[in-house]
């Protein structure tokens, strides 16, 4: 058996394990405007080259020494990157069934997106998980307390958005020591931290090994345009393929939800995959 | 560096702004910056990600003398501002002298990549784009991002964050 585990998909809205690339300089201030010139009906001076992609520091510039402009050109949008890179895992079948999270507890609700919103939880539906989890010729391996841990904040405007985030996943694995080729349980814990995308895994166990498993944290960045219609946001990132997603304001909270619907024996049922919950700044 | 931090306020030196100008209308001045900008960076050990979103509000003056058309007022050249993309609002009032005050139109800024730190200086390697650098400060919960001219070493910005 391979020792490279876990394959690990929480591409909700928004790009949750996306790597960006954006702005251009990160560290001029106000810089990326080009000053205003060849304005309409011979302006004072533009006092204003903004919508630069400012990087760090940048803040698109504000200044524009230009004569008779009435404002600078604007900057190069920043691009977006590539979808996150979905860990690989390996085939065979899932795992046993079991409890976990079902990240039920908000529903779409739609509501004012205005503001800025800090990630503060994230809440990954364990069956989703267990769904899309096999180890080749090791049918008896589960995963169990899955968590997700989220940090960043997305802001809205009336009409764009920008989100930066880090976000990475803990959970139990639980496999009999025959799925370990001879290895003990202790060395493959050792193998597991060697994958770049596992941050840290502690293995302990004889003919049960359980190993506590925390993944690398993934970087996003993204920002675009959106509408809201309902109940359901639709983002147009910049260079991306635009997506879309449910959510819900409740007070200071958002609820970004991906949701997903099952068709099971004729009936079609909702079920949340994943909940990203943000506090307005 | 290690963390998530959220934009706190901005200062911008004026006086750096001013020394811009061109001698097209050396009168004129940009006063009352007022920088805001909300959004967040995360670093990891070696990672990188922002966004913001940010606007500024300032006052540009200069005498009405500077205008090339005469046909154009004061109040004339604001609503010529207010009517692009790039202002949320701008107003100009004023005969000898024009005072405007101006709001950019928010813009959204991301970016991600790699970092390496040495000393105080922060070197980005944003992907796609072109690398930059900038002095920091960490205390406590607070960094502090400035932008440092190299040649004057005057400080032309500070950005502030809080660890969130």
């Amino acid at each position: 058996m391979k020792r490279t585990v876990l394959a690990f998909v929480v591409a909700g809205a928004f790009g949750a394990a996306a790597v960006g690339c954006g702005g251009s300089s990160s560290s001029d201030a106000g810089h990326d405007g080009a000053a205003g010139n060849g304005g309409r009906g011979g302006g004072a001076g533009g006092p204003a080259g903004r919508g630069g992609s400012s990087g760090t520091m940048g803040l698109g510039g504000t200044t524009g020494g230009g004569s008779a402009g009435t404002s600078g050109a604007a900057g190069t949008a920043g691009t977006t990157g590539t979808a996150g890179t979905a860990g690989t895992g390996t085939t065979g079948r899932g795992g046993t069934s079991g409890s976990g999270a079902t990240c039920d507890g908000s529903a779409p609700c739609g509501g004012d997106l205005v503001g800025t919103w800090n990630f503060v939880s994230l809440c990954v539906n364990e069956a989703v998980i267990r769904e899309g989890f096999t180890i080749q010729d090791c049918p008896e391996a589960t995963i169990t307390n899955v968590g997700g841990t989220q940090t960043g904040s997305i802001t809205f405007t009336a009409t764009e958005y920008a989100v930066a985030a880090s976000l990475s996943l803990s959970y139990t694995l639980t496999l009999p020591d025959y799925c370990l080729n001879g290895v003990t349980c202790d060395y493959f814990g050792g193998g597991l931290t060697q994958s770049a995308s596992i941050q840290s895994a502690s293995c302990a166990g004889d003919a049960t090994c359980v190993c506590q498993i925390v993944t690398t944290p993934s970087l996003s960045a993204e920002s675009g345009t959106y509408t809201t219609s309902g109940s359901t946001v639709n983002v147009m990132p910049t260079g991306r393929t635009p997506d879309s997603a449910s959510y819900c304001v409740e007070s200071d909270r958002l609820h970004i939800l991906d949701v997903e619907t099952i068709t099971s024996m004729g009936a079609m049922t909702m079920r949340t995959r994943t909940d990203r919950v943000a506090q307005r700044q | 560096m290690v963390g998530t931090w959220n934009f706190g306020s901005y200062c911008l030196d004026e006086s750096f702004i001013n020394d811009t100008l061109t001698a097209s209308c050396p009168a004129a001045r940009f006063s009352n910056f007022n920088v805001t900008r909300t959004g967040s960076m995360v670093f990891t050990a070696t990672d990188y990600a922002t966004a913001s979103i940010a606007s500024v509000a300032f006052t540009y003056t200069f005498p009405q003398s500077c205008i090339v058309d005469p046909s154009l007022t004061c109040g004339a050249f604001g609503d010529s501002l207010a009517g692009t993309p790039d202002y949320q609002s701008a107003s100009c009032t004023g005969s000898t002298m024009c005072i405007c005050q101006l709001v950019t139109t928010p813009s959204t800024t991301t970016e991600s990549g790699t970092y390496t730190t040495s000393g105080g200086t922060l070197n980005t390697m944003p992907t796609g784009g072109t690398p930059g650098t900038v002095s920091y400060c960490v205390q406590g919960d607070r960094l502090t991002l400035l932008d440092i001219d190299a040649t004057t070493m005057r400080t032309r910005a500070t950005q502030v964050l809080q660890r969130q």
